[in-house]
């Protein structure tokens, strides 16, 4: 055990040392949805200046390939879920005892009408598997001192980003802004990290709001409800049985 | 006797205070209330105007009483008033039909112009237990892999025309599932009836190869025998949803055997339009004069008249003006007669769960086509859901 907690943090400390750019990327990655697994429950508020909507969801998710989402609210809504195993997605529709297999094209679709997407939601670790990574600087964001990096799409990786640029502290390895920008390279949105909180012993923004740039009175806000990371789960959690028993 | 009621009573209270109080409750109840103000312009002779009003309630119950079990009861309650009553013969009648085992179906009252019914759809037991999942009960037994026609659905066929029913009608059966992968299940349906020879029974294998959803199926469908292959598959970005199924009469030797086939295609522009795109043949359709599609009875009683011609085209796009405005237009049509169904849809979101929308139902045809223009049919619609 003890030899685990030496290894680990040795590890730990060879990243801190060579701060590479991937590894800060995947350090902050792991450190929102962890390392292993993560359970959580969010409300996302969709927000123009003269009305607002909302949708509330559970999400489970394993590694970089796994995860589900279950929608508890609206009514309308309501025990839908959605699986994303590798590249492949599938919904259920409780109503009509139906499962289907979406097309791949869907996940760049917004979520539930928001300025998220179904990429954004369940395709997330893909930051860190799918792109290059290099630091273009230190910026202070919110009065915390952190890396700007830059990142390229590998050849061939199926992302919707022409590039995106981070902003994550360098104590604490926290994602603070984030811009996303289309294949032309013109900014798409920007995602900011706000009030940060301990979650399940982990600092961490716990409301996120992404605007998007074309509209500066458009905004969408997530917020965490709950999280829990490195919950026990098996892979086998991950399939259309349990796409139609979660709640 | 009434002790033991009150006692069962305040125990079912206490144990619902509970449960609420817990994160996850083992009771769910939910449902709508939509209103349809419904809209028929004849043809040829336009001069009168048929309105009707229908009031759609659903009610849906469920209950947990332990991780392993669950029971469903679903209701849908319709109060029907105003011109259709009076035009359509035997409108009640129609409606008061359960083509199910038991009949659920409710007439609770009917006049010269307004119906009140009920009918359970949905009233069913099930059990979880490791990779199998048992359903015994009013169920829906949902085969369809594609989108718009499923040659493959053999226990309760849906209309694509029923659109104020997505929910779908369910059946009596008994279904034993077992799940032998995360996307790959056998499954195994039992659909009982008063005679053997109406009596279905079925089963599906689904698996996953190569990042397809593939099925096969074998069964009998009330006197007809069955089998069938589905897929869908994600081919450059695009979905690819195949169905097709053989059918053929076991008593009477004279009955054509046929198929009937359906292959489609659905993209998302990832700005949320979504478009798609199917055919479906039908060798049971007729090439000429085929009959007309009936907008006042949609159930369809089996794969077979899912068409009245041999071939349909179908086409559908749905967009989104902002997060609130949904549009829609899809086009069913007979290639061989050339006539054309017209859905246009637009949908608002007046608050998280009112939703207002204006529908249609458009038809072009001569009056020997399948989409002959008898008429056009326009509603709106308000819809509270809880």
């Amino acid at each position: 055990m003890r030899l685990i907690f030496l290894s680990l943090f040795t590890a730990i400390s060879t990243m801190a040392i060579g701060q590479d750019a991937t590894d800060i990327v995947k350090r902050a990655d792991e450190k929102m949805r962890g390392e292993k697994s993560s359970y959580s429950e969010m409300t996302m508020q969709i927000v123009r200046p003269t009305w607002q909507r909302s949708v509330s969801f559970k999400s489970w998710s394993k590694g970089t390939e796994l995860s589900l989402v279950y929608i508890s609210s609206p009514a309308r809504e309501k025990g839908q879920s959605f699986l994303k195993i590798n590249r492949e997605m599938w919904s259920w529709n409780p109503q009509m005892n139906r499962t289907i297999k979406l097309p791949t094209s869907m996940l760049s679709q917004g979520w539930m009408g928001s300025d998220y997407t179904n990429d954004d939601l369940l395709n997330q670790r893909s930051v860190v598997t799918d792109y290059t990574h290099k630091i273009l600087g230190e910026e202070t964001v919110e009065n915390s001192s952190c890396y700007k990096i830059l990142l390229t799409p590998k050849p061939d990786a199926p992302v919707v980003w022409g590039k995106i640029v981070m902003w994550i502290t360098k104590e604490t390895y926290l994602m603070l802004k984030v811009e996303y920008y289309d294949e032309d390279l013109m900014l798409v949105k920007t995602e900011i990290g706000r009030e940060l909180k301990t979650m399940d012993g982990r600092l961490m923004p716990t409301v996120y709001e992404l605007l998007p740039a074309d509209e500066p009175n458009n905004k969408t806000i997530v917020t965490m409800n709950l999280i829990k990371f490195n919950i026990p789960i098996n892979d086998s959690f991950f399939s259309i049985q349990n796409m139609t028993r979660v709640r | 006797m009434m002790k033991k009621t009150v006692f069962l009573l305040i125990a079912l209270t206490a144990v619902l205070q509970y449960s609420y109080a817990q994160n996850i409750s083992k009771w769910e109840f939910k449902g709508h209330i939509k209103s349809l103000q419904n809209l028929y312009v004849p043809y040829p002779d336009t001069s009168y105007w048929f309105s009707d009003n229908t009031l759609d309630n659903r009610l849906q119950l469920t209950y947990y009483p332990t991780n392993w079990l669950k029971f469903d009861v679903q209701a849908r309650n319709r109060f029907i008033y105003g011109d259709f009553v009076k035009m359509i013969p035997n409108y009640a009648e129609q409606i008061d039909t359960d083509n199910s085992f038991f009949d659920l179906s409710f007439l609770w009252s009917n006049g010269n112009s307004y119906i009140l019914h009920t009918i359970i759809d949905r009233l069913n037991a099930t059990v979880n237990y490791g990779n199998w999942q048992i359903v015994a009960g009013r169920q829906r037994i949902n085969w369809g892999i594609d989108l718009v026609w499923n040659p493959n659905d053999i226990f309760n066929t849906f209309s694509y025309f029923d659109l104020e029913y997505p929910e779908r009608p369910g059946t009596d059966a008994l279904s034993v599932k077992y799940f032998s992968g995360i996307a790959s299940f056998a499954e195994a349906v039992y659909q009982p009836a008063k005679t053997w020879d109406s009596t279905s029974l079925g089963i599906v294998y689904r698996f996953n190869i190569y990042e397809a959803d593939v099925q096969f199926i074998a069964g009998k469908m009330r006197s007809l025998l069955t089998a069938g292959f589905g897929f869908t598959k994600s081919v450059g970005g695009a979905a690819i949803r195949s169905e097709v199924s053989y059918f053929k009469s076991y008593i009477n030797k004279n009955t054509p055997e046929g198929i009937v086939g359906t292959l489609s295609s659905d993209y998302s522009f990832g700005d949320n339009w979504y478009v798609q795109a199917g055919i479906l043949y039908n060798s049971f359709g007729k090439k000429n004069n085929q009959g007309n599609l009936n907008l006042f009875d949609t159930q369809v009683q089996s794969p077979m008249t899912l068409s009245r011609g041999k071939f349909n085209v179908m086409t559908g796009i749905t967009g989104q003006f902002g997060p609130l405005v949904t549009p829609g237009l899809s086009a069913i049509a007979n290639p061989t007669d050339g006539s054309v169904a017209l859905i246009p849809t637009i949908s608002v979101s007046a608050t998280d769960n009112i939703n207002v929308s204006l529908n249609a139902i458009l038809l072009t045809g001569k009056s020997t086509d399948e989409y002959a223009n008898f008429g056009q049919f326009v509603y709106l619609k308000g819809e509270w859901n809880f």
